[in-house]
C-alpha cells in the first residue's frame, strides 16, 4: 500500500509498463513507498521486470501509466534539462558491468560527478582521493578501469554513484559480475558509505543472502508486485 | 546533493566540457588509431584534391590577371577593340585631339602587346635555334610620352645608359626583372626570341622591377617603343589598346566625348579590370567544372568519414549512455561531439593542406599548359596559392566532417540511458528503417533526374552539380533496401553444401546499420571512378574520331607561337607562297584565327579558303549534310555584292552558347559596317568551347582589310603519289634559318591532338586515385570492424564445429558481399553519374556533344578489381577471427 508519510524519498502509484502492444506489459500496477534512508532490495526471476522498474525510478525511461514521486516531484514530467540535474544531484547508478569509462582513469571517473556538480577540479579530486583511500582503491587512482579487476572496477563504482552525495542509489545487480569474496566486498562498502551520508539505496538481485542485509525486500513476479517484507533495520547491523 | 552547495559557474562548465573533451573525446580518438586516421585521411584527400584543383587553374590564372593589374597603372579607361584582337591605330588621331582639347588632362596612351617565345643560345651555329615553350610577353608602348603607365622602376644598377637606344635601335628593349633573372639578363645582354616565324635577336638597354609596367606577365616581358614593337609583330599600325587617364571630375564630361568619336561597333570604351573578366569568362566553365568534381571527391570523403564515425558512435554508445545516466547534460554531450568532429576536421584539413601541395606540384604542370595552350596563351609562373584557398579548404574539411558527423553523432545522442544499464552483449543494435531511406533516396533520384533536364544558369549547370549529388545521396539510401532484400533472395538459391553461407549472410544483414553505410561508402567512390573513366574514355574516342574525319590535310604548318599560345604568332603571306612553291604542294589553304566577341562572348572568327574547304575538307555536320553541300553554298553567297547576306558555318559549342540553328541570323562587327550572316550549318568541333565562326577569308577582308596578309596556320594538301614526309623535307630546306616553324604530318598532328587531349584531362585521374583509395580503405576498416563486433558469433560458430578454414570463408564472404553490393551498385550508379556528365554538365558547360560510350570491360575490370582489394582486405581480419580464442571471445561480450 502507498504510504505517503513526509519521511518518504520515494512514492510510485500504480506504476505500468509496456513496451509493444502486441506484448503483455513489463510491469503491472505497481504501488510502494521508499523511506529516506532505506536499503530496499529488489528481487524476483530474470524477465520479472527489476530492471524496468529501476529505469523507471532513475527516469532513464518513461512509464506506461503510473507516478514516480522522489522528493515528492514527479519525475516523469521532467524536461530534459531538469531530468539531467536530477541525475546529477539526487541520484547515482550502480550497474552489474561496473560502466567505468574506459579512457578515463580511476580518480577522473569518481570525480566526475563532482566536476559536473560545479566542484573545482583540485576540490573534486582532493575528495576523490579521500573517498578512494575509504575503498582501499588510493594506489590505482591513475590506473585505467580495464587494468583493475572486477572487484576494484565495482568498488570505483559504489564511490562513483556516492560521492556527490546523491538521496538515492539504484543499483542493478550490483555484485552479480564478481566472484562472492568481492562481491560481499563490495556489498559492505555501498552499505557503510550510504548509511554514513544518509543515502537511500535500492537494489535489485538475484542473491537471497545479499537481500537479506537490507532493510527491506520487495518482490517482483511477473511485473506484478507479490511481496513487501521489512527486514532487520540496516543501521543496527552497520553499527553491531 | 545533500551536503555540497554548488551551481557550476560559466568558468567551470567550461573547464568540465574542456577536461571531458582531454578525457573522454580525444584519449578515445587516440585510442582508436587506425579509425582516427581513416577519418583524418578521408578529411585530408577531399581537402587535398579541392585545394590542388583550385590552385592549379588559380596559378595559371594568375599570370595573365596580374599583368592586366599591373600594366594598367594609374589608367582608369581604356579603349579596346570588340571584335578581333587589334585596334588600328588611326583611332588615336581623335583621342589625341581631345587631349589637346582638354590641356592634357586627359592623358593618352597606346599600347600593343603580342607574344614570343624564348630561343635557347645555340653554342654550335651550324645547329638550327630549337624555341622553348617559354612563352614572352612582348609590350610596346609610346616611350616618348609615358602617360598612364606608373612612373618606371628599374632595378638597382640596371637603368639604362643611353635611353635614346630605344628609339634608334629596332632590337633595344627593356626587360621585367623575372625574365632577366632567370636568365641572367644584365643590361647589353644579347637574348633572342621567335616572334610569329622569325627569331629575332635583341639586346638589353634596361631592366625593370616587376612593378607598374615592369610587373606585365609577373616581370616576364619585353618592353619596347611602340615604334620597335609593331614590325617586330608584323602588326604595323595596330594596336591592342589605348590606355587613358580621365580625371574624375571630367568623366562626365569627357567619356561622352570620346565614345562618340570611336566606331562604336568595333570598339569598347572600358575600365582596364574588365579585360581580366575576358579571361575569367574563358576560363569559367574549366574552373567550374574542375571544382564541381573536387567537391565531389570531398563528398565521397563525406562517406568515409560517416562509415567510420558511424562505427566509432556505436563503440560509444554505452559510454554516452552512463555519461548521460550520471547527469551530463546532452547538451554538453552534443557539443563535445561537435568540438571533437571540428578538431578530426582541422586536422585532416592542415594534413589535406600538406598533401594538396604535393599533388598540386604533380598537376600544376598539367594545367598550367592546358590552360596556356587552350585558353590564356600565358604560362604560370609558378604555383600561386591564393591566401583565401587554404581558409576555404580547411572550412571545407570541416563542414565535410560535420556532415559526415551529423547522423552517426545524432543517432549516438539518441541513445537512452537505459542502454547504459545492459550488458554489452545484449544492447539493442540499431534497427535501420530501410523502407524509410528507400522513399528518402528514391525522391533524391526523382530529384536528381528532373534536375538533370533544367538548362544552365548563364551557362553555369547549376542544377546538373545538384543532381549528380542527389544521384549519388539517393542511390546510397536505396542501397539498405537493396542489400536486405537480395539478402533474402540469394539465401536459398547459394548451394547447401557451402556451410559458412548462411553465417556470411546472417552477420553481414543482422550489422546492416554499418554493412549498408560501408557499402554505400564503396559505392560512391566506385561511381565517381566509373563514371569518370566512362565520361573520359568516351570523350576521347570521339575526339578520335572526329580528328580522323576533319583532319584531311598533309601537313599543318604553323608558327610555334601560336602552338604555345593560341592566338599569337602569324605566317605572313611571303612564307605562305614560300610553301605553296614547294615541289609536290597542290594546294594551301592559309587559315586565319581571331580572337573576338559576340554579344559579350569570347569566340574564335575563323577565315579560310572555303572553296578548298569544299574541295578537301570534311566536317561533321549535326544535321548530317555533306561537307561539300554546305561550303559550296557558303563559298556562292560570298560572291555576292556587299551589305547582302551571307554564310557561315559555326561550331557546335558555339551554336550552343548563342542559342543558334541552322538557318538563323547572325551579325559581326567589322572595321567597315556590320557583316551580316546566316548559319548555313552547325559542325561538331571538340577544338575550341568558346566556338567558331568560319567564314571566307576573301568575303571578310572585303569588311576589314587590316586582315589581308595575316594568317595563323596553312593546311597544305600534297600530290596525289607524293609524300608529306617529302613535302616537308623540302620546305625545311627552304625556308631562311631564321625561319621557324611548327610542321607536323597528318599523323603527328593527331597525336598532338591526342596529346594535349590526354594532358586535359591528366588531374583527373588523381581524383580516381582518390576514389578507389577511399573504397579500399572502407573495405578494410568495414571488415575489421565486423569481424571484432562478431566475435561472439564466430567463437560460437567454432563451438559448434566449424573450421579455420570456414571462418576464414566467413569474414571473406563479407568481404565479397561488401565488393558485390559496393562495386556492382557503384559502377551502375558510375553509368547513371556519368550520363549526366556527359550529356548535362559537360553539354551546358562547353557544348560539346559527346556520345556516351559503355564499356563492358571497365565494368568488369572495375568489378574484379574491387572483389581482389575486399579478399586481400578481409584476409587480415579473417586471420584474425580464425586465430582469436574461443574463450576470450566469449568473455568479452
Amino acid at each position: 500500500m502507498p504510504n505517503s508519510c513526509s519521511s518518504s524519498l520515494i512514492i510510485v502509484e500504480n506504476l505500468s509498463k509496456q513496451y509493444q502492444l502486441s506484448e503483455p506489459a513489463v510491469l503491472k500496477s505497481v504501488s510502494f513507498t521508499v523511506e529516506k534512508g532505506s536499503f530496499v532490495s529488489l528481487m524476483g526471476p530474470s524477465g520479472c521486470g527489476k530492471s524496468t522498474l529501476l529505469h523507471l525510478l532513475g527516469a532513464l525511461d518513461t512509464p506506461t501509466s503510473g507516478t514516480v514521486r522522489v522528493n515528492g516531484a514527479v519525475i516523469s514530467a521532467f524536461s530534459e534539462a531538469e531530468l539531467a540535474l536530477f541525475r546529477q544531484q539526487q541520484l547515482g547508478f550502480v550497474f552489474q558491468f561496473f560502466n567505468l569509462l574506459p579512457t578515463l582513469s580511476v580518480l577522473e571517473n569518481v570525480s566526475l560527478p563532482l566536476l559536473l556538480n560545479g566542484v573545482s577540479n583540485h576540490q573534486a579530486h582532493a575528495v576523490a582521493m579521500d573517498w578512494l583511500g575509504k575503498v582501499g582503491l588510493s594506489h590505482r587512482a591513475k590506473a585505467a578501469p580495464p587494468q583493475l579487476s572486477g572487484g576494484e572496477q565495482q568498488r570505483a563504482a559504489v564511490v562513483r554513484a556516492l560521492i556527490h552525495k546523491p538521496f538515492l542509489v539504484l543499483a542493478d545487480e550490483p555484485t552479480g559480475n564478481l566472484d562472492s569474496a568481492s562481491g560481499e566486498a563490495v556489498m559492505t562498502i555501498l552499505k557503510e558509505l550510504a548509511f554514513a551520508q544518509g543515502t537511500s539505496i535500492i537494489m535489485a538481485t538475484h542473491s537471497e543472502e545479499l537481500a537479506r542485509q537490507t532493510d527491506r525486500l520487495l518482490r517482483l513476479r511477473d511485473g506484478v508486485l507479490v511481496q513487501d517484507e521489512p527486514l532487520k533495520p540496516l543501521h543496527t547491523e552497520v553499527l553491531a | 546533493m545533500q551536503t555540497v552547495e554548488t551551481t557550476p559557474t560559466w568558468q567551470k562548465k567550461i573547464g568540465l566540457a574542456w577536461q571531458l573533451f582531454l578525457q573522454w573525446n580525444l584519449r578515445s580518438a587516440l585510442a582508436t588509431p587506425w579509425r582516427t586516421s581513416l577519418t583524418v585521411l578521408g578529411i585530408a584527400l577531399g581537402v587535398a584534391v579541392v585545394l590542388a584543383m583550385n590552385a592549379a587553374t588559380w596559378s595559371a590564372m594568375d599570370a595573365f590577371k596580374a599583368g592586366i593589374t599591373e600594366v594598367a597603372g594609374s589608367s582608369n579607361w581604356e579603349v579596346v577593340p570588340t571584335a578581333v584582337p587589334t585596334l588600328d591605330e588611326q583611332v588615336l588621331r581623335p583621342l589625341y585631339e581631345l587631349e589637346a582639347q582638354t590641356d592634357e588632362a586627359v592623358k593618352i596612351a597606346p599600347v600593343l602587346e603580342g607574344q614570343g617565345l624564348w630561343v635557347n643560345p645555340s653554342l654550335n651555329k651550324s645547329e638550327p635555334l630549337v624555341p622553348t615553350a617559354e612563352v614572352v610577353s612582348i609590350l610596346g608602348v609610346d616611350m616618348v610620352q609615358n602617360k598612364t603607365t606608373d612612373s618606371v622602376q628599374w632595378v638597382a644598377g640596371q637603368a639604362p645608359i643611353n635611353w635614346f637606344q630605344l628609339f634608334q635601335n629596332g632590337n633595344h628593349v627593356l626587360v621585367g626583372e623575372t625574365l632577366a633573372k632567370r636568365h641572367g639578363l644584365t643590361v647589353g645582354s644579347r637574348f633572342s626570341l621567335l616572334v610569329n616565324t622569325t627569331v629575332e635577336p635583341l639586346q638589353v638597354t634596361g631592366i625593370l622591377q616587376a612593378k607598374g609596367v615592369g610587373g606585365s606577365s609577373g616581370g616576364d616581358c619585353v618592353i619596347a617603343d611602340l615604334a620597335t614593337v609593331q614590325p617586330l609583330l608584323n602588326q604595323a599600325g595596330r594596336l591592342s589598346r589605348v590606355s587613358l587617364i580621365v580625371p574624375k571630375a571630367l568623366e562626365a564630361s569627357v567619356l561622352p566625348k570620346i565614345k562618340q568619336v570611336l566606331p562604336a561597333s568595333t570598339v569598347s570604351l572600358q575600365p582596364p579590370q574588365r579585360r581580366g573578366q575576358r579571361v575569367e569568362t574563358l576560363l569559367k566553365s574549366y574552373q567550374i567544372n574542375l571544382t564541381a568534381l573536387s567537391l565531389i571527391a570531398l563528398l565521397v570523403g563525406a562517406f568515409l568519414i560517416y562509415n567510420t564515425l558511424n562505427v566509432v558512435m556505436v563503440r560509444r554508445k554505452p559510454e554516452l549512455a552512463t555519461l548521460l545516466v550520471i547527469g551530463t547534460p546532452k547538451r554538453l554531450l552534443q557539443l563535445l561531439l561537435l568540438a571533437e568532429a571540428t578538431l578530426l576536421g582541422l586536422v585532416g584539413s592542415v594534413l589535406g593542406l600538406g598533401l594538396g601541395l604535393l599533388m598540386l606540384s604533380g598537376m600544376s604542370q598539367a594545367v598550367s599548359q592546358t590552360l596556356q595552350a587552350i585558353y590564356t596563351g600565358v604560362g604560370s609562373a609558378g604555383l600561386i596559392i591564393p591566401p583565401w584557398l587554404p581558409w576555404v579548404a580547411i572550412g571545407l574539411g570541416i563542414a565535410t566532417t560535420w556532415v559526415g558527423a551529423y547522423f552517426p553523432t545524432k543517432e549516438a545522442l539518441a541513445v537512452q540511458p537505459a542502454e547504459a544499464v545492459r550488458p554489452q552483449g545484449s544492447q539493442v543494435k540499431a534497427q535501420l528503417n530501410t523502407v524509410k531511406w528507400l522513399k528518402l533516396g528514391g525522391v533524391f533520384i526523382v530529384f536528381s533526374v528532373i534536375l538533370a533536364f533544367l538548362p544552365a544558369v548563364d551557362g553555369v549547370p547549376i542544377a546538373g552539380y545538384i543532381a549528380t549529388k542527389l544521384l549519388l545521396l539517393g542511390s546510397a539510401f536505396c542501397l539498405p533496401w537493396v542489400i536486405k532484400n537480395t539478402i533474402v533472395w540469394l539465401q536459398p538459391i547459394l548451394p547447401a553444401n557451402w556451410v559458412w553461407t548462411p553465417a556470411a549472410l546472417a552477420l553481414f544483414s543482422g550489422a546492416l546499420n554499418r554493412t549498408a553505410t560501408a557499402c554505400a561508402s564503396v559505392m560512391v567512390s566506385i561511381a565517381l571512378l566509373v563514371s569518370l573513366s566512362l565520361l573520359i574514355g568516351s570523350f576521347r574516342s570521339s575526339v578520335q574520331l572526329w580528328v580522323l574525319q576533319s583532319l584531311k590535310a598533309d601537313l599543318f604548318i604553323q608558327p610555334y607561337t601560336h602552338e604555345m599560345s593560341r592566338g599569337g604568332g602569324r605566317l605572313s603571306n611571303e612564307t605562305v607562297e614560300l610553301i605553296r612553291s614547294v615541289a609536290g604542294v597542290a594546294a594551301v589553304d592559309n587559315f586565319l584565327e581571331l580572337d573576338a566577341t559576340y554579344q559579350g562572348q569570347p569566340y574564335k572568327l575563323g577565315l579560310g579558303r572555303m572553296d578548298l574547304f569544299a574541295e578537301h575538307g570534311n566536317v561533321k555536320f549535326v544535321n548530317g549534310e555533306a561537307t561539300r553541300s554546305v561550303i559550296t553554298r557558303v563559298v556562292a553567297l560570298a560572291k555576292q555584292p556587299k551589305n547582302a547576306v551571307y554564310g557561315a558555318i559555326v561550331s557546335e559549342p558555339f551554336a550552343m552558347k548563342h542559342h543558334l540553328v541552322q538557318g538563323d541570323k547572325l551579325t559581326l562587327p567589322t572595321p567597315k559596317g556590320n557583316l551580316n550572316l546566316t548559319v548555313e550549318g552547325v559542325y561538331f568541333d571538340y577544338a575550341s568551347e568558346q566556338g567558331y565562326v568560319i567564314i571566307p577569308r576573301q568575303l571578310y577582308e572585303r569588311f576589314d582589310g587590316s586582315m589581308v596578309g595575316q594568317n595563323t596556320s596553312a593546311s597544305v594538301y600534297v600530290q596525289p603519289n607524293v609524300s608529306a614526309d617529302t613535302v616537308k623535307t623540302a620546305l625545311l630546306k627552304v625556308l631562311p634559318p631564321t625561319q621557324l616553324l611548327s610542321i607536323r604530318t597528318n599523323q603527328q598532328l593527331r597525336e598532338e591532338v591526342l596529346r594535349v587531349f590526354d594532358q586535359t584531362f591528366a588531374i583527373t585521374y588523381v581524383m580516381q586515385a582518390v576514389a578507389l583509395g577511399i573504397a579500399l580503405l572502407t573495405v578494410l576498416n568495414t571488415l575489421w570492424t565486423l569481424v571484432l563486433e562478431s566475435q561472439q558469433e564466430l567463437a560460437i560458430l567454432k563451438v559448434i564445429g566449424f573450421q579455420g578454414r570456414q571462418i576464414r570463408a566467413v569474414v571473406l564472404s563479407q568481404a565479397l558481399l561488401l565488393a558485390f553490393f559496393g562495386g556492382g551498385g557503384g559502377i551502375m550508379v558510375g553509368c547513371g553519374l556519368a550520363v549526366i556528365l556527359v550529356h548535362v554538365l559537360n553539354y551546358q558547360s562547353f557544348g560539346w556533344t559527346v556520345p556516351l560510350q559503355f564499356s563492358w570491360v571497365l565494368a568488369g575490370q572495375t568489378f574484379l578489381g574491387v572483389a581482389l582489394g575486399a579478399l586481400l582486405g578481409g584476409w587480415s581480419p579473417a586471420q584474425l577471427a580464425v586465430k582469436a580464442s574461443i574463450l576470450k571471445s566469449l568473455r568479452s561480450q
